[in-house]
């Protein structure tokens, strides 16, 4: 009986201890009827330790040169973790970049990072905003430095791969870990393919427009298609971004960013790659009057022929914020982690 | 008493054979923080000099071996520029190699090791690595603290910085001869500066990838 007993002890720890490593699902998942993601999952096989170890190395400012600033302090959650209000975003010392943050949604179908494309993989793409002069201007032997020396993050690191070593590779997968699973697919857009509920008539008549003038560009379902286009903005001359042409150096791409994902547009104001229009009716107005622009713009804009009306454009905005998803806006497993390190250490 | 050194040196390089890699000034060997001359008087100094090189090849009559490697060779470091160690290289006449790193091995997402960003040899900004970094100072700038840097890298065309070369093997040091690259190749008084894929990187890689010898 004594026997019975222990055995099934020890059967009930091992349950609990794999639940805990093992067994607890990671928040990534392909939803029904998207396309096979980009990111190699084989070389960053995900866990839920890795992606919890990614979640506190993302809201931690002590991977920043002077600890005050941390991934999260330009990615917030509730705006699709873009820099809510901020044209362009202030990094270290208030030190303002070029570029307005991205949003950080359904990067596992991403194949190009940044608004010029400067980083091809996931899992390389994070040592650019931890060592650029403007964003958190540290360097990566500082960083492994410190967490290296931290006990809290050499037992979180041994948990994840089995070793407390915490090396560039660990780091940089930890952080792919957390920002490839942020998964945004329920939308009243998602809502409404799935038959789950219906669409107001506006809302109807906005998605007809949309996929008319803009799904060329923001196609369905991921809302880009993952390529670079000039949509005919004029350089900012203080600016003098070249966009793409920057990485390539070629000509023909001057001009020409990252088609952004429009989903959670609605809350993650201002928009473009400069951060010139706070409003989405800014955005809809500026695409509608492209018939009567001087400036050059790709060809996919050539479906507008004349100016939208405003009813139109209306409609348009009213479709754009179904794609708003609340569930991952404030989903509890994307934020700040209850197990934050500096509330163990202190 | 000769004819037995002789025949031990014979058979220590038969056995154990390396490929060792030096930067040169000519036939010299280059040291970090000591002046070369250049002409009519002028110096050079360097305080950093890496390279990468990859994907080795050995051929010979009857043998044939490739090696799948990276090697960052860190002037600083004598222990980072063994190329091959161990090997039989009797049985090669030619060794090829890629100056630099094709687009494969730049895009493979692999951090660690010669690889690891950590090593000061990789673009956050245009991701991919510098194959070439080479920083100094020299009295032919006029700038107060004559400094000049060269980051050379990039994979994509049409600025592509890797270059495949040939070499008979003829001896156990891989040389590549900076006091050519610099005499013929590089305006140092109006280049001081080249941190991005460029025209002028690919002409001082793609010169630079033919001063290699074997001695």
């Amino acid at each position: 009986m004594k026997k019975v007993v222990f055995f099934a002890f020890v059967g009930l720890s091992l349950i609990l201890v794999s639940y805990k490593l093992v067994l607890k699902p990671v928040p990534f998942y392909i939803p029904k009827g998207w396309p096979k993601p980009m990111y190699d999952f084989q070389s960053n096989p995900l866990s839920i330790m890795k992606f919890e170890l990614g979640r506190t190395l993302f809201y931690d400012p002590d991977l920043s040169r002077d600890s005050t600033i941390s991934c999260a302090s330009c990615h917030l959650q509730f705006s699709g973790f873009t820099h809510i209000d901020h044209a362009l975003s202030h990094g270290i010392d208030g030190k303002i970049g070029t570029r307005n943050t991205p949003v950080l949604i359904n990067l596992a179908w991403n194949k190009h990072f940044h608004w010029d494309g400067g980083a091809g993989d996931l899992n390389q793409q994070a040592i650019n905003p931890l060592t650029h002069s403007k964003e958190m201007d540290n360097n990566l032997k500082e960083i492994l430095r410190r967490l290296n020396q931290s006990s809290f993050y050499r037992k979180r690191f041994y948990e994840a791969y089995g070793d407390s070593l915490v090396s560039t590779e660990k780091l940089l997968k930890s952080l792919a870990s957390f920002t490839v699973s942020l998964v945004s697919a329920n939308s009243k857009y998602d809502q409404y393919q799935r038959g789950e509920v219906d669409f107001e008539v506006q809302e109807k008549r906005g998605l007809k427009l949309f996929q008319r003038f803009c799904s060329s560009c923001h196609a369905e379902p991921l809302f880009t298609i993952n390529h670079f286009k000039n949509n005919g903005l004029a350089m900012d001359p203080e600016l003098n971004d070249e966009g793409r042409k920057t990485i390539t150096s070629n000509q023909n791409d001057l001009g020409l960013f990252k088609v952004p994902t429009l989903r959670n547009v609605e809350f993650s104001f201002p928009y473009m790659h400069d951060g010139r229009f706070k409003k989405l009716r800014d955005v809809v107005n500026h695409y509608s009057e492209l018939p009567n622009s001087k400036i050059g713009f790709s060809k996919e804009l050539k479906s507008i022929k004349k100016p939208l009306t405003d009813n139109q454009q209306k409609d348009i905005i009213s479709f754009l914020k179904t794609l708003s998803d609340k569930e991952f806006l404030y989903n509890p497993i994307f934020m700040f982690p209850k197990n934050e390190r500096s509330a163990q250490e202190k | 008493m000769r004819v037995l050194i002789l025949f031990f040196v014979t058979l220590n390089f038969t056995l154990n054979a390396q490929l060792y890699f030096q930067f040169t000034w000519g036939n010299e060997q280059i040291e970090n923080n000591k002046k070369y001359q250049l002409n009519d008087g002028d110096w050079i100094e360097f305080n950093e000099l890496k390279l990468y090189l990859s994907n080795y090849r050995l051929g010979g009559k009857h043998h044939e071996l490739s090696l799948n490697a990276v090697d960052l060779l860190d002037n600083e470091f004598p222990e980072s520029k063994i190329i091959l160690d161990s090997m039989n290289l009797n049985l090669y006449e030619t060794l090829r190699f890629n100056f630099g790193l094709d687009s494969t091995i730049n895009t493979s997402g692999i951090l660690k090791g010669d690889l690891d960003p950590m090593n000061g040899m990789y673009w956050a900004w245009n991701s991919g690595y510098i194959h070439l970094k080479m920083t100094g100072q020299s009295s032919l700038i006029s700038t107060p603290k004559k400094e000049f840097e060269f980051h050379l890298g990039g994979y994509r065309k049409p600025n592509e910085t890797y270059f495949s070369v040939e070499l008979p093997i003829t001896g156990s040091k891989l040389q590549l001869d900076l006091k050519s690259l610099f005499a013929e190749h590089i305006k140092i008084q109006q280049e001081l500066v080249i941190m991005i894929p460029s025209p002028n990187a690919k002409k001082i890689c793609e010169a630079a990838s033919k001063l290699f010898s074997i001695k």
